[in-house]
């Protein structure tokens, strides 16, 4: 019996091995089949082996890149879901690459895929393909001309299981000097299935020059394809091969490597194309915005507003939640008397009610009170669906406004709906903004990335029984510099027994979009918590714990947690101080927060720390030098290859920031150089002020900066550099204090 | 082999730092038992060491989740994981088994397991259980008693045998709440120590510390030999032992000895000068051969053929030091292979184990004397050595015997970083000219940050690398001496413009000669920081400048001079006048990388006069 056993066990040991070895020498064969497809008959640019001698100082230069993506479907007869597509997607990616430097070399050495996953699914007589192979090769070519292939059965695997090939090599005999060629090869197989593919980002420039450059679709003729150009990008030459194909193909050449400056925007100034497509069934060509056996070149928000359209105006269940409105009906004692309310009044407890329970929800199965949760996002398009359904089902009128980040792409250039962010706008005896941002976002508050943006409008109308959303289109307001201030108010005292120490008291007020970093980095959640459910009328979380003795052990350990964070809090205030100086402060005596200013934009968030600081005093003989400018903080000068401008400004917003400083001069000192300081620039873009004045026993000294927009084309960069510059002179400032003679 | 010893703790410790406080008192190890036992597997002819580890987390304050991680490799299997939640075992937990990717290494074969373990509730225990088996004794190297969180009691039980030869060192037990016992097994004829831990501080991660080997409380482990069945297994009897295992793999790696003499002569065509050969042969190697670490298993000890490392032109430090020693022997010099533990690792060779070495090299005997060659570092010279094998005990191979000696320990002025400008007063800036020079590991520093940037940008990081990223210290007209040979000393020389260097108030200049103000916030936390410090390398650094006194005016006052010498670091700043200049000297040194805890507040004094030099400027009043 045991020998029988053996014999079986060996038999299905030999099979095991046999298969595996049969899908090696299949692989092997498969992968020598690409390497002569892609090799054997290169196009004229993959056959360059000089790099132009004025490109020699690059660390790198790209003399081609190709990618190429061939797609196909056929129908298959299924077991128990009759005929269905496979679908075979084989994208190559071809690169040639000159190494002239070892952070070049460094870059290129490795290679890194997935070499196999086989996801296929499979139950009795039904086999679903799902299932994916990459091919790799790598040449070099020396600099004599002559050419090695590299092995690629060196690579090693960091994922080794049948179905599961992580893969990674390293490129054996590659120096400075070498001319690098190599591919990867991806073949995809997927049955019952077809998802969008992409989006593929094409950006015409990179990390380094790049002399040749080609992307080619070959797609099945069912096939969908949506694809825009940006900034100036071209677009792809279309055709059809004879079987019925779409062909889309761009070349181009001489694509300059990017470089990097201070305020730009790149998905909104540099060139580059971004792709989708998806098989289209006859069955789905009109559930889809992709069109079956077209290619669409443009905008494709309007395809994809009507898509959240029909989202908003059908939610489902999972994607509604209408508890802030039960809070807000609680505030009002029941939703009779919300509905005699003001309807401002419940907008506003309506907006606080979604962020409470947006932020202030903490999971109870593992309690996480530190700092990072204060950083925590939501989804704008979710809390936007949200609050505009609660507000209609409510009659106040309000509409959804689909945006985009000034950070990111441009409305008219969409993908998907995940390229969208969300406001809603209510009018209710007033207009007024709501953002689904961070925990510290106010009512009325525009989040700064969204400033001045056009929109899609979606106006919702209560029908009988559902909702209907309007389309239309707006813009976003964009606040002024009064709206975004910085106020330090910074007393100064030297020390009495070391005069180079100083003892600086410092009160700071930050409203609008500059605010949001330092009340995310100085408050506590549980303050938050508390201020936003004593808003709402809530009793704050641990109170709301203690209400069922079920609770206590909860209410003890959300306690320790906040106490916990509450003895971090002095640290946060030693790091805001190191940050704004760069010098960390050797003593912190104390440090309030005194308007959290979580609610309304007429608060600034204010806070005050009483700190000491070395470094900033100098000896000089029996004088002094107070390094003044360095009391407004560290700024850095615009460095020499910024000075010459060609794109356009993207700054985070108009901002104005203001210090008042008062010096108080040391018994048995007099001062010199405070006149020097005072100085006054106003242009197109801003302002520069500074005033300093002294009555024998103090200094005072106001500096104002001041940016007029958020925007400036790059003419105006010669104005905004004057303003630069001159605030720069000031951080160069400095103060004697010089010993009265007795 | 680089770093394998201690993969496993210092994995911890990543791990530690990357979910993290470790400092947290909210999770104890309430109790932990630990099991290993050297067992003999007949059906294998092998011991093995057996490994019961148990480990019991309490929760103090909040409920919270511990992520576990437990490492293995080709050596080391996990055979059975349990985890028990506060009594039960919860079935959403699923662990999960990987490679683990380490930094700078492009490949190993140390794998993870890992999963979420919850402390569901302030006062409940989760435990967690592993088993697991080390295949050779030799791989048995250590047990660590420090946990990442506050231990309150752990007990380590070592069962070993008494046809298994083996010497159990207790390494930094002092200052902990650690007794030992031993005990006679009867059943099995096995010797029983046990060692119980309490109120162990939980590990620190914090810079620039020494080795876990020189900090924690640990065992090392020097598995010997074993007689089972009357025959005897030899491990690690001695140094001679652990020569001969390394021995034996090194012997038959199977280099071509063809493909690396034509390669030896090609390097070194139309050199006649045997010490131009030699360095010819190493600068290849560093120019030419990328490091590459692997970690695999044997393979993880056993070098690459030399052919191999020449063809591929990437190798890991074994793999270099075999083809750096295969292209010298190629060209009739004596080279060698060295196994060598960096100053990471606390040990020596008096206590034969591989948990004493991390690294290879190459020794090379020329001329009666003895130099090593170290490819992995890129930009040292030809006998220029690198502070982590400073003075470190090496074993050399010698044919069937082996030689132990040490790397030359240089002083701190191998690594000069030397700077002297001549500056005179234009209106409010300083102007004049600068030259610099780097030595040692100052250089490599210098051409190793110079190399990672790409060619395009070059001139303009050294610019803010020498101007510290002060755009008022204008650089212009920098030029350098040849930056690919590492055979000699690097140099820059430019121009500077140093904007609002000078302050001028009526009659006075106020300037401020010191730009760089090295050290000056250096200041040792003595509230935060447990551990030694230790700095990277010597530092030497000497920089003088020179200002023309301008007509008119007369030097009213300097700042004070500084002299601080100890063993440790010197600190000296000088100002002097002659012929019409102010000199300013500054030397700061430090002669001893390591900087122990009990220092700190005599550190701290003196960067403090450091420090009020810098903050102290000349006075030129107009006459």
């Amino acid at each position: 019996m045991l020998k029988t056993f053996g014999a079986f066990l060996l038999i299905v040991f030999s099979v095991t091995v046999g298969v595996a070895q049969k899908q090696e020498i299949k692989y092997n064969e498969r992968a020598a089949e690409v390497q002569k497809e892609i090799w054997s008959n290169p196009s004229e640019a993959f056959k360059v082996t000089q790099v132009p001698g004025e490109m020699n100082n690059e660390s790198a230069v790209i003399i081609a890149r190709s990618f190429e993506i061939i797609n196909s479907a056929k129908s298959k007869l299924k077991f128990g879901l009759g005929f269905t597509q496979r679908i075979t997607y084989q994208t190559t990616i071809h690169e040639r690459v000159k190494i002239n430097d070892k952070a070049a070399l460094d870059e290129y050495s490795t290679l890194e895929y997935t070499k196999k996953l086989d996801l296929t699914y499979s139950r009795g007589f039904l086999k679903l393909y799902n299932k994916m192979d990459s091919y790799i090769g790598a040449k070099i070519i020396k600099p004599d001309g002559t050419e090695s292939i590299v092995n690629t059965n060196e690579e090693v695997f960091t994922r080794d299981e049948d179905k599961d090939k992580e893969g990674k090599l390293a490129i054996s005999n590659l120096q400075v000097g070498d001319i690098l060629d190599y591919y990867i090869r991806v073949e995809k197989v997927q049955e019952a299935s077809n998802e969008v593919q992409g989006p593929y980002t094409f950006l015409m420039g990179g990390e380094y020059p790049m002399l040749y450059y080609n992307a080619r679709l070959q797609l099945d003729e069912h096939v969908g394809v949506e694809y825009i150009s940006a900034n100036g990008a071209p677009s792809f030459k279309e055709s059809k091969n004879n079987n019925g194909d779409i062909i889309l193909e761009l070349t181009q050449k001489d694509f300059p490597k990017y470089q990097s400056t201070l305020w730009t925007s790149p998905l909104r100034q540099y060139p580059y194309i971004s792709l989708q497509y998806k098989f289209v069934s006859k069955s789905e060509d009109n559930h889809t915005h992709f069109n079956r056996g077209e290619v669409k070149h443009g905008s494709l928000s309007d395809d994809l507003v009507d898509q959240f359209k029909r989202t908003i105006e059908s939610p489902s269940s999972a994607l509604l939640d209408f508890y802030p409105l039960a809070l807000t009906e609680n505030y009002f004692s029941g939703a009779k008397k919300m509905k005699d309310a003001p309807q401002d009044s419940v907008v506003k407890v309506l907006y606080n009610a979604w962020r409470y329970n947006a932020f202030c929800s903490f999971a109870t199965d593992d309690i996480n009170m530190a700092n990072d949760i204060n950083y925590s996002y939501a989804n704008s398009l979710v809390g936007a669906i949200n609050l505009s359904r609660m507000l209609t089902s409510i009659d106040i009128d309000n509409a959804i406004y689909l945006v985009c980040s000034r950070n990111s792409t441009s409305l008219k250039n969409v993908m998907n709906m995940n390229d969208f962010e969300a406001l809603v706008k209510v009018s209710a005896v007033k207009q007024y903004w709501l953002a689904f941002d961070d925990i510290v976002t106010q009512f009325d508050e525009i989040p700064a990335r969204f400033q001045g943006e056009d929109a899609i409008t979606m106006k919702p109308e209560k029908q009988k029984k559902s909702v209907s959303y309007y389309i239309g289109h707006g813009k976003i307001p964009v606040t002024t510099a009064d709206d975004n201030t910085i106020t330090e108010n910074i007393d100064i005292t030297f020390d009495s027994s070391n005069i180079q120490l100083l003892h600086i008291s410092r009160t700071c007020q930050q409203t609008g979009a500059l605010r949001h970093n330092d009340q995310k980095q100085l408050l506590l959640m549980e303050d938050m918590e508390a201020d936003l459910a004593t808003n709402i009328t809530q009793k704050k979380f641990v109170e709301r714990l203690s209400a069922d003795k079920k609770n206590q052990k909860l209410v003890d350990e959300f306690s320790a947690a906040f106490a916990k964070e509450r003895s971090n809090q002095r640290s946060y205030f030693f790091n805001e101080i190191d940050q704004q100086y760069d010098n960390k402060p050797k003593d912190i005596t104390n440090y309030t927060i005194y308007q959290p200013a979580l609610f309304s934009s007429k608060e600034s968030f204010e806070y005050s720390s009483t700190f000491s600081m070395e470094n900033f005093v100098k000896k000089a003989g029996n004088n002094y030098i107070l390094e003044a400018g360095k009391l407004i903080g560290t700024y850095q000068k615009v460095d020499e290859k910024e000075r010459s401008r060609s794109i356009d400004v993207y700054m985070p917003c108009a901002r104005m920031l203001t210090w008042n400083i008062t010096v108080n001069i040391p018994k048995g000192y007099s001062v010199k150089g405070v006149d020097e300081m005072n100085k006054s620039l106003s242009n197109a873009t801003g302002s520069f002020n500074c005033t300093a004045t002294t009555n024998g026993t103090s200094v005072k000294i106001k500096v104002s900066r001041m940016y007029s927009n958020n925007f400036e084309k790059a003419d105006a960069w010669p104005k905004l550099l004057e303003l630069m510059d001159a605030f720069y002179s000031f951080t160069a400032q400095k103060i004697l204090f010089e010993k009265i003679k007795s | 082999m680089c770093v394998r010893v201690l993969f496993s703790l210092t994995l911890l410790l990543i791990i530690s730092t990357c979910f993290g406080e470790v400092k947290d008192s909210n999770i104890v190890v309430s109790d932990s038992k630990e099991l290993y036992e050297f067992v003999w597997q007949k059906s294998q002819n092998s011991v093995q060491v057996k490994q019961n580890l148990s480990t019991s987390y309490f929760c103090n304050d909040f409920r919270t989740t511990i992520p576990i991680a437990e490492f293995y490799d080709n050596e080391t299997s996990i055979d059975n994981v349990d985890f028990i939640v506060d009594g039960k075992k919860p079935k959403d937990i699923k662990p999960r088994f990987s490679y683990y990717s380490v930094d700078d290494y492009f490949y190993s074969d140390e794998h993870i397991c890992y999963f979420p373990l919850p402390l569901e509730r302030k006062g409940s225990t989760s435990s967690v259980l592993f088993k697991k088996t080390i295949s050779d004794p030799r791989y048995f190297l250590n047990v660590y008693f420090s946990e990442s969180y506050p231990v309150l009691h752990k007990e380590v039980t070592i069962k070993v045998p008494r046809w298994m030869k083996v010497e159990l060192k207790e390494i930094n037990f002092n200052g902990y709440e650690i007794t030992k016992t031993s005990n006679y097994d009867n059943n099995n004829d096995a010797d029983v120590y046990t060692y119980t831990i309490k109120n162990l501080p939980p590990r620190e991660n914090e810079d620039e510390c020494p080795g876990p080997s020189y900090i924690y409380p640990h065992i090392l482990v020097l598995s010997k030999e074993a007689t089972v069945e009357n025959v005897k297994k030899t491990y690690f009897n001695s140094v001679a032992d652990q020569y001969a295992w390394y021995k034996q793999l090194v012997g038959n790696i199977g280099s071509n000895d063809a493909i690396v003499k034509v390669k030896a002569q090609e390097i070194t065509a139309g050199i006649t000068n045997d010490l131009d050969k030699i360095k010819a042969v190493f600068y290849w190697m560093q120019n030419n051969v990328r490091y590459v670490a692997f970690e695999d298993g044997i393979a993880g000890f056993k070098p690459d053929k030399a052919d191999e490392v020449i063809r591929k032109k990437y190798g890991d430090c074994k793999g270099m030091a075999n083809a750096t020693k295969e292209l010298l022997r190629s060209l009739g010099y004596d080279a060698r292979l060295c196994w060598i533990g960096t100053n990471h690792i606390a040990y020596d060779y008096s206590t034969p184990s591989l948990s004493v070495d991390n690294h290879m090299i190459c020794a090379l005997k020329f001329q009666g004397e003895m130099y090593f060659l170290d490819a992995t570092e890129n930009y040292l010279g030809f006998d220029e050595y690198a502070e982590r094998i400073q003075g470190r005990q090496v074993l050399i191979e010698d044919g069937d015997n082996y030689i132990l000696a040490n790397i030359p320990s240089t002083t701190y002025q191998q690594n000069l970083d030397e700077e002297k400008r001549i500056l005179k007063i234009d209106g409010t800036d300083l102007k004049g000219t600068a030259t610099h020079v780097w030595k040692g590991e100052e250089k490599e520093y210098v051409l190793s940050e110079l190399n990672s940037i790409k060619k395009d940008k070059s001139i303009e990081s050294f610019t803010k690398y020498l101007s510290l990223g002060n755009n008022d210290y204008v650089i212009t007209d920098l030029k350098t001496s040849n930056l690919n040979n590492y055979d000699k000393d690097i140099s820059a020389m430019y121009n500077i413009d140093h904007k609002n260097a000078v302050s001028s108030f009526d009659k006075e200049y106020y300037v401020d000669l010191d730009f760089t103000k090295e050290l000056n916030d250096f200041i040792f936390d003595t509230t935060k920081r447990d551990l030694d410090f230790w700095f990277d390398y010597k530092m030497n650094l000497s920089k003088q400048t020179e200002l023309e006194i301008p007509n008119g005016y007369s030097v009213t006052s300097l700042p004070p001079n500084v002299e601080i010498t100890n063993p440790a670091y010197e600190f000296s700043i000088s100002y002097s006048q002659a012929n019409g200049k102010i000199i300013y000297k500054k030397n700061l040194a430090i002669k001893n990388i390591r900087i122990s805890k009990s220092m700190f507040e005599q550190w701290n004094k003196d960067v403090q006069k450091l420090k009020a030099s810098y903050n102290e400027q000349i006075v030129l009043t107009s006459k």
